[in-house]
């Protein structure tokens, strides 16, 4: 992942010092990373939303844990990624359609100031990615996000999963393989049904 | 579960970690290999889709939101306990108030038995006891030997009810949780 900014790491600083003002700076410089985690993670924009203000707030509540010599995107990553499997682990129980409108694309969903031809294709392409990721066991398609929105290595990835970089390797090499396979599936018009991930 | 070497070797080529002799090796294996090439070519579609993806933005007035709520105190809710470093220290001293008295008073005793001569009756009792239970369990086992020469099957019953119980047991604990009210189950089908 890219080098933090010094400002970051002031403003995580004077954040545990009790200054909100502060922490209010790292919520509107994190705010999309966090919500698009969510979202990647989730599926359902207003479930992600909830995820990533309770990520804000699980954060805030515990900065006093936060070793300011690390990363402080890595361990708000950390807690949002470790806080949506929790939220997918409660989710058993419940089957929806993966062609149900939650999977379609988010609305708040742009790039950078795109023009409209811009927007269209970059929403077509991340729904597209979106109802692929659904597809995949939750172990993937967190590894995949991780990987490939946040450019995290494969240590980091491990560290934010507790788990061991060699099991990363392999869940990330079957996790590119599942989605790969599904990309050379033609596209069936069936209803598909899988279980997942509705929130409860 | 590790991955076998040329698995390992297109994960690190998608990652763009092979250079030099290591990459073309790869590329002589592939070219060995018309299947793996196909998979590897099928990895590295997926790979350039998921280059550079698209992010999904925060709603409007987001930021604003999460301030909101910690100015109204609601992240408390979420603080885990403070991480004490006192604890072993306390526990440590929890340890001894509670095993140093309770050792004097062992002390103590001994002290009265040996001087009572009680120690020698209380050894000699206890060896009586474990004589006793040991003359038990020797007639146990005679009997179950018994029990065997004249019923040879007796074992194996005894065995199949192990799993008849086993499948009671669940069978008790299912039956408990449907009467409890299960978290509701939603199927959705969409029809095309």
């Amino acid at each position: 992942m890219a080098e933090e900014a010094p400002i970051v790491r002031e403003w995580a600083r004077a954040a545990m010092a009790g200054d909100q003002a502060a922490f209010g700076e790292l919520v509107a410089q994190y705010q999309h990373a966090v919500f698009n985690l969510a979202y990647r993670l989730l599926g359902d924009p207003q479930e992600a939303e909830d995820a990533a203000q309770e990520a804000f707030l699980r954060a805030y509540a515990n900065l006093s844990r936060y070793d300011p010599e690390r990363s402080f995107k890595t361990w708000l990553l950390s807690i949002a990624s470790n806080h949506c499997i929790d939220r997918l682990r409660k989710r058993r129980l419940t089957w929806v359609s993966i062609e149900d409108e939650q999977m379609g694309p988010h609305p708040a969903l742009v790039s950078t100031e795109p023009g409209p031809e811009d927007a269209l294709l970059d929403g077509e392409r991340s729904a597209a990615i979106q109802a692929m990721l659904a597809q995949v066991p939750d172990d993937y398609r967190t590894v995949i996000v991780l990987r490939y929105w946040y450019d995290m290595s494969y240590v980091e990835i491990a560290e934010v999963l507790g788990t061991t970089e060699s099991a990363i390797k392999s869940r990330l090499f079957r996790a590119r393989q599942a989605l790969a396979h599904l990309l050379e599936q033609p596209a069936s018009p069936s209803p598909t049904m899988k279980p997942a991930m509705e929130g409860s | 579960m590790a991955l076998n070497p040329q698995h390992e070797q297109m994960n690190q080529a998608l990652d763009e970690r092979l250079t030099g002799a290591a990459l073309a090796e790869f590329q002589a294996f592939l070219e060995a290999h018309p299947e793996e090439a196909a998979s590897y070519e099928a990895l590295q579609q997926i790979d350039r889709m998921l280059r550079q993806p698209p992010m999904a933005a925060a709603p409007e007035g987001f930021a604003a939101a999460v301030m909101a709520q910690i100015a109204a105190g609601k992240h408390e809710a979420y603080a885990l306990p403070e991480r004490m470093e006192i604890l072993p220290v306390a526990g440590l001293a929890l340890g001894t108030a509670v095993v140093l008295p309770l050792l004097v008073v062992l002390i103590l005793l001994a002290q009265t038995l040996f001087e009572s001569g009680a120690l020698f009756a209380l050894l000699h009792g206890l060896v009586q006891v474990a004589g006793s239970v040991s003359a038990v369990l020797v007639r146990a086992l005679a009997f179950l030997g018994g029990l065997v020469t004249a019923y040879p099957m007796a074992p194996a019953l005894m065995l199949t009810v192990i799993p008849m119980m086993m499948l009671w047991g669940w069978l008790v604990w299912f039956l408990r949780q449907r009467t409890q009210p299960m978290a509701t189950v939603v199927i959705k089908v969409q029809a095309v």
